[in-house]
C-alpha cells in the first residue's frame, strides 16, 4: 500500500474515532448514574457498590434514621465488577465518600476465560465508548421519557417487602476449600482498591447472607484477597444470629435475596459495627442535610414505618 | 453430424444461439433439468456414454465444447 | 468468540491483518492456517479434533487416490466410498442419531438411549467440503493435495468455517495459497462489505428476532395475521442474517485478497421455486446438484428408467420422470442438512413438490399466457411470479421455523382460521416485542436492502461507484453506515445476543 493510501486509511479511522467521541456524551443518558446524581455534590460520607445483593441489603436512610450516616446503595442488577469499576469512578468525579462497602457476590461472576475475554473486552469498549454502551438512546428521540420510577428517598436500596421463604435450613458449613476470586474479577478488584487509595477512600468487603449465592469456599476466597490486601471483610452469614436473620421472614425469593425485613436487620447490624469503628460522622442537625429529614417523613411512610433493631434476641 | 447437435440442443432449448454462445453452463443458460435431456438425447443419438466425471462446465459451455467431448467419447 | 463481537472485529482481525501484512509471501497461508486454528480452538474448544480427523482423512485418501493407476477403477472407487462413508458417517451420527433414536422410540416399544452430541462448529459445512474434494479427486477433476497444511487451511479458512460458502478446491485452494499482498482496495471493499453484512445482521435481522422468537415459541396464542406476519417477518430475518453474515465472511476474506464464492445473488427476485434455489444458498445448491444430483441421474439404473419412460410417457414427462429420484434424494437431504427434525424433511419435501410440478406445468404455463394474452415477460405476470414466489417462500420458511411438523401445521392452519385484519390497527403489533420506533428501523432497512439488491440485480457494483465519487461525498456515506450498524443495532442492554442463524445447521 502506498504511502498516500495509509494517510487516506488513518484519516478516515480518525474521522470515525472523532465522530464517536462527539456523539458518546449526546447518548449517554444525563441519569446514567440513577438517582445518586440527585444527590448534591460531595455530601455522601460512604457508598455500597456491588449487584442485586447489595440493593437488597442496606439502607441508607435507616442509617441516617438512627446513627446520623449518610451515602448511598449503588448496587446494579447482575452487575460485573468491570462495570461496577466503572459506574464507582464516574461517580467518585462528583463525589468524595471516605468509605465504599463493596459486596462480595460480584467476585465470583465469572463464567469461564473465553466468556470473560468476550464480555470484558465489549464492556472495556463500551465503558470508554460512550455511543456504543448508550447506543439505543436514539429511541428516547421519538419517546417521552419514562419516569425512573424508584423513589428517591430509597437511596438506592430496593424496597421489597413481600416474603417467600428459604426452607432448606442450615447452611453455613465450614471447610477448608477455597473458590478463588478469577484472575479476571481480582484485576478489576485491584483496580478498584487503587481507586479508592488513590482518593485516600477505605474500602471494606462485605457479604449479604444469602443461602443461594454464598458457599464457604466462596467465603475462604473472598478472606484471601482480603488477607492480602490489608482489608476487611464483614461477612454476614458467620454472623446470621447477631443480625438475627430470620429464614422464613427475611427473604423475598426463598433465599437468593433479603426482602425489607432482612435488609432491616442487616442495616441495623451494620450500623452498629460502623458506629464502633468510628468511621463516618453523624451529619444529624447539619444544615446541609435538612433535606434527608424530609425524605425521612417519606421514606417511614412509603415503608410501613417499623424499624428494626439488631439481634431480635438483645444486642 | 454438427448439425445433429444443434438440432438435439435446439429441441431442448431454443432460447440460445448455439453457435456463438460459449458460456450456456456458466450463465445459467441450460438449467441443470436442460443438461440432464441433453445428455440422455446425446447418449441416444451418439451411441456414448458420459458419465459424472464428464458432467463440467468446460465440456459444456458451447457446442464445440460438446462436440470435442463426444469426439473423444467415441473412441 | 463470534464473528458479530468486538473481540474478533476490533481485535482478532486486526491482529491478523497485521501479522499477514508483515508476513513474507510463502508464509501467508501458513498464518492463515494458524490463524483458523486459533479461532476455532476459540470457539469449539476440544471439538477441534473433529476438524483435524477430516482434515488428515482427506488427506490420506486423496494420496491414495493419487497412487491408484489408471486401471484401479474398483479400487478408486473403494477409496472414494470409504471416505464419503466415514465423513457422511459421522456427520449422520452426531447430527441425527438423537432424532433417529427418538424417532424409532415413539414408533416402536422401545426405550433406546438416546445420546445427546455436541456438534463442532461447521461440521455441516466442512463435511461436505471434504467429500466434494474427494469426490473431485476422484474423477480427476483436480490431483489429491500433497500438503496437508494446505489442506487443513481449505477446510478450516476461518471465515468461512461457520456458515460457508461451501468452497470447491478447485476454486479457492488458488485463492488461498496465492498469498496476494494486502491492498488498499482490497481492504476498503472488503471492509465495506463487511459493514453491510453487520448492517443487515444487526440492524434488521436481530431486531426481527424479538418479534419472530415470541410468535414462534408461544404459537399457540397466535393466529391469522399475526401469525403470517411472523412468517414473513422470519424470511426477512433469514435472509438478513444469512447474506448479512455472508457479506461478512466474504468481505473479510477480500481483506486478505480471497475470493470465495457467492451464495446470494437476489433471491427474492426469483421467478420459480427452481430459480429461487439457485439464487439462495448457491453453494448449497451447486454441491448438491454436482454431487448427488447428477451422479445419481447417470447412474445405468435411472438412465435406463429414463429411457423407458421417455418411449412410454413422451418426452416430456419421460424426463421428468428420469428426474425424479436423483431430485428426491436432493431435497430429502437439502431438507435434513438443515436439521435433525421431521418439520425439515417437510421442508425439503415441500420444495421437491413444488419443483417437480413447476417444471410439469410450464407447457400449460405457455399456455395460459398466451390464452390471456398476457406475455410472459410483461409486467403483469412478473407481478404474478413475485407474489407467487413470496407466497411459497413464506409458507416454505413458516414451517421450517415452527417448532415441530406439528406446530407448523397448526400456524398454517390458523392463519386462515383466525384471519384477524383488526390487528393491524389495533395495537396488537406494538405488544409483541417491537415499538413503532423498531418497526420504522426495520422498514427503513428494508427498504435500503431492497435498493441495494435492485442495483445488484442490474450488474451494478455498488463499491465501484462508492470509489468513483469524491472523497467527502464517500467518506460522508462510509461513516454514515457505520454509525448506522453502532446506533441501530439490535444489541446491548435490553437485546440478547442473536446466534448466526446458519451457524446451527
Amino acid at each position: 500500500m502506498k504511502k498516500k493510501q495509509w494517510i487516506r486509511a488513518a484519516a478516515f479511522l480518525a474521522l470515525l474515532a472523532a465522530a464517536f467521541a462527539l456523539l458518546s456524551p449526546v447518548f449517554t443518558p444525563k441519569d446514567e448514574l440513577g438517582n445518586i446524581q440527585e444527590e448534591p455534590a460531595n455530601s455522601l460520607d460512604y457508598l455500597a457498590i456491588g449487584d442485586s445483593e447489595c440493593y437488597t441489603s442496606i439502607s441508607p436512610m435507616q442509617l441516617w434514621g438512627d446513627y446520623g450516616y449518610v451515602g448511598y446503595n449503588c448496587g446494579l442488577a447482575s452487575q460485573r465488577i468491570q462495570d461496577a469499576y466503572y459506574r464507582l469512578k464516574k461517580t467518585l468525579e462528583c463525589q468524595t465518600p471516605r468509605l465504599v462497602l463493596l459486596e462480595t457476590n460480584m467476585l465470583f461472576r465469572n463464567k469461564g476465560v473465553r466468556q470473560e475475554t468476550v464480555t470484558g473486552f465489549d464492556h472495556a469498549f463500551g465503558n470508554l465508548v460512550g455511543l456504543y454502551q448508550y447506543h439505543n438512546t436514539w429511541k428516547s428521540l421519538f419517546r417521552q421519557n419514562r419516569a425512573s420510577g424508584k423513589a428517591e428517598w430509597l437511596k438506592g436500596l430496593r424496597y421489597r417487602p413481600d416474603c417467600r421463604p428459604y426452607t432448606g435450613g442450615p447452611y453455613v458449613e465450614k471447610t477448608e476449600k477455597v473458590q478463588p476470586v478469577a484472575a479476571a474479577q481480582r484485576f478489576w478488584l485491584d483496580r478498584i482498591l487503587a481507586l479508592c487509595r488513590k482518593k485516600h477512600i477505605r474500602l471494606v468487603l462485605y457479604t449479604v447472607p444469602s443461602p443461594l449465592c454464598w458457599s464457604y469456599a466462596k467465603h475462604n476466597g473472598a478472606e484471601a484477597y482480603a488477607k492480602s490486601h490489608g482489608l476487611t471483610l464483614l461477612d454476614l452469614n458467620l454472623q446470621l444470629d447477631k443480625v438475627g436473620i430470620d429464614w422464613s421472614k427475611d427473604t423475598w425469593d426463598r433465599g437468593n435475596h433479603l426482602n425489607f425485613s432482612g435488609a432491616q436487620k442487616l442495616t441495623a447490624y451494620l450500623g452498629q459495627w460502623l458506629r464502633e469503628k468510628g468511621w463516618l460522622p453523624d451529619r444529624r442537625g447539619e444544615q446541609a442535610y435538612a433535606a434527608w429529614d424530609r425524605e425521612m417523613a417519606l421514606y417511614l411512610t412509603g415503608t410501613g414505618g417499623t424499624m428494626q433493631k439488631a439481634g431480635g434476641k438483645g444486642h | 453430424m454438427m448439425e445433429k447437435l444443434l438440432k438435439i440442443l435446439e429441441d431442448i432449448n431454443p432460447d440460445n444461439d448455439y453457435e456463438t454462445e460459449e458460456h450456456l453452463i456458466d450463465d445459467g443458460l441450460l438449467d441443470s433439468f436442460a443438461i440432464l435431456e441433453l445428455v440422455s438425447s446425446l447418449e441416444d443419438a451418439f451411441g456414448v456414454e458420459i458419465t459424472p466425471t464428464e458432467l463440467v462446465p468446460q465440456n459444456f459451455n458451447s457446442a464445440k465444447a460438446m462436440w470435442a467431448m463426444l469426439g473423444r467419447l467415441q473412441k | 468468540m463470534q464473528y458479530v463481537s468486538l473481540l474478533y472485529l476490533l481485535a482478532f482481525l486486526p491482529l491478523v491483518l497485521l501479522a499477514y501484512g508483515l508476513s513474507p509471501q510463502r508464509h501467508r497461508w501458513k498464518l492463515l492456517l494458524a490463524a483458523s486454528y486459533i479461532f476455532y480452538g476459540l470457539l469449539s474448544k476440544t471439538l477441534i479434533i473433529y476438524l483435524l480427523f477430516s482434515t488428515i482423512s482427506i488427506h490420506e485418501l486423496g494420496l491414495w487416490l493419487n497412487a491408484c493407476q489408471d486401471g484401479e477403477k474398483e479400487r478408486k472407487r473403494r477409496i472414494l466410498w470409504y471416505g464419503v462413508f466415514v465423513h457422511i458417517g459421522l456427520l449422520a451420527v452426531l447430527k441425527y442419531s438423537a432424532f433417529f433414536l427418538e424417532s424409532l422410540n415413539a414408533v416402536l416399544p422401545l426405550a433406546l438411549p438416546v445420546p445427546s452430541f455436541v456438534l463442532p462448529a461447521g461440521i455441516s459445512f466442512f463435511t461436505l467440503q471434504a467429500v466434494s474434494y474427494l469426490s473431485d479427486v476422484y474423477h480427476g477433476r483436480i490431483r489429491g493435495d500433497e500438503s496437508l497444511g494446505r489442506l487443513a487451511l481449505y477446510l478450516a479458512f476461518f471465515p468461512a468455517i461457520v456458515e460457508g460458502p461451501i468452497c470447491r478446491y478447485a476454486e479457492t485452494a488458488e485463492e488461498l495459497y496465492a498469498g496476494r499482498p494486502l491492498t488498499y482496495k482490497n481492504i476498503t471493499f472488503g471492509a465495506q462489505r463487511m459493514v453491510w453484512g453487520l448492517f443487515k445482521k444487526l440492524v434488521v435481522a436481530d431486531r426481527l428476532n424479538i418479534f419472530v422468537q415470541k410468535i414462534f415459541t408461544h404459537w399457540g396464542q397466535y393466529s391469522g395475521l399475526v401469525v403470517l406476519l411472523g412468517a414473513a417477518a422470519y424470511t426477512l430475518q433469514l435472509y438478513a442474517d444469512f447474506s448479512g453474515c455472508i457479506d461478512l465472511t466474504i468481505g473479510t476474506a477480500e481483506l486478505f485478497g480471497v475470493r470465495l464464492p457467492e451464495n446470494f445473488r437476489q433471491p427474492f427476485f426469483s421467478r420459480t421455486a427452481s430459480e429461487f434455489w439457485r439464487r439462495w444458498h448457491i453453494t448449497l445448491g451447486t454441491w448438491f446438484k454436482d454431487y448427488i444430483f447428477y451422479p445419481l441421474s447417470l447412474t445405468r439404473p435411472v438412465k435406463a428408467l429414463g429411457r423407458k419412460a421417455r418411449k412410454t410417457l413422451g418426452r416430456r414427462l419421460g424426463q421428468t420422470v428420469q428426474v425424479l429420484p436423483p431430485l428426491l434424494a436432493v431435497w430429502v437431504c437439502n431438507g435434513l442438512w438443515h436439521g435433525a427434525g421431521w418439520n425439515y424433511l417437510f421442508f425439503g419435501l415441500y420444495y421437491f413438490v413444488l419443483i417437480v410440478f413447476g417444471n410439469l406445468l410450464e407447457p400449460a404455463a405457455d399456455r395460459a399466457s398466451h390464452l390471456l394474452g398476457l406475455s410472459r415477460e410483461g409486467g403483469i405476470w412478473r407481478v404474478f411470479q413475485t407474489v407467487k414466489m413470496a407466497a411459497i417462500v413464506v409458507t416454505g420458511e413458516l414451517f421450517f421455523r415452527a417448532e415441530g411438523l406439528a406446530a407448523g401445521f397448526a400456524m398454517f392452519g390458523s392463519i386462515f382460521s383466525g384471519w384477524n385484519r383488526a390487528v393491524l390497527t389495533d395495537g396488537t403489533l406494538l405488544r409483541l416485542g417491537l415499538d413503532a420506533c423498531d418497526f420504522g428501523v426495520i422498514a427503513a432497512g428494508t427498504l435500503v436492502m431492497l435498493a441495494v439488491d435492485l442495483l445488484h440485480e442490474r450488474g451494478v457494483c455498488l463499491r465501484e461507484k462508492l470509489a468513483q465519487t469524491n472523497l467527502p461525498l464517500r467518506w460522508t456515506i462510509c461513516l454514515a453506515a457505520v454509525l448506522a450498524v453502532v446506533i441501530f443495532g439490535a444489541y446491548g442492554a435490553g437485546y440478547a445476543p442473536v446466534d448466526p442463524l446458519y451457524a446451527g445447521f
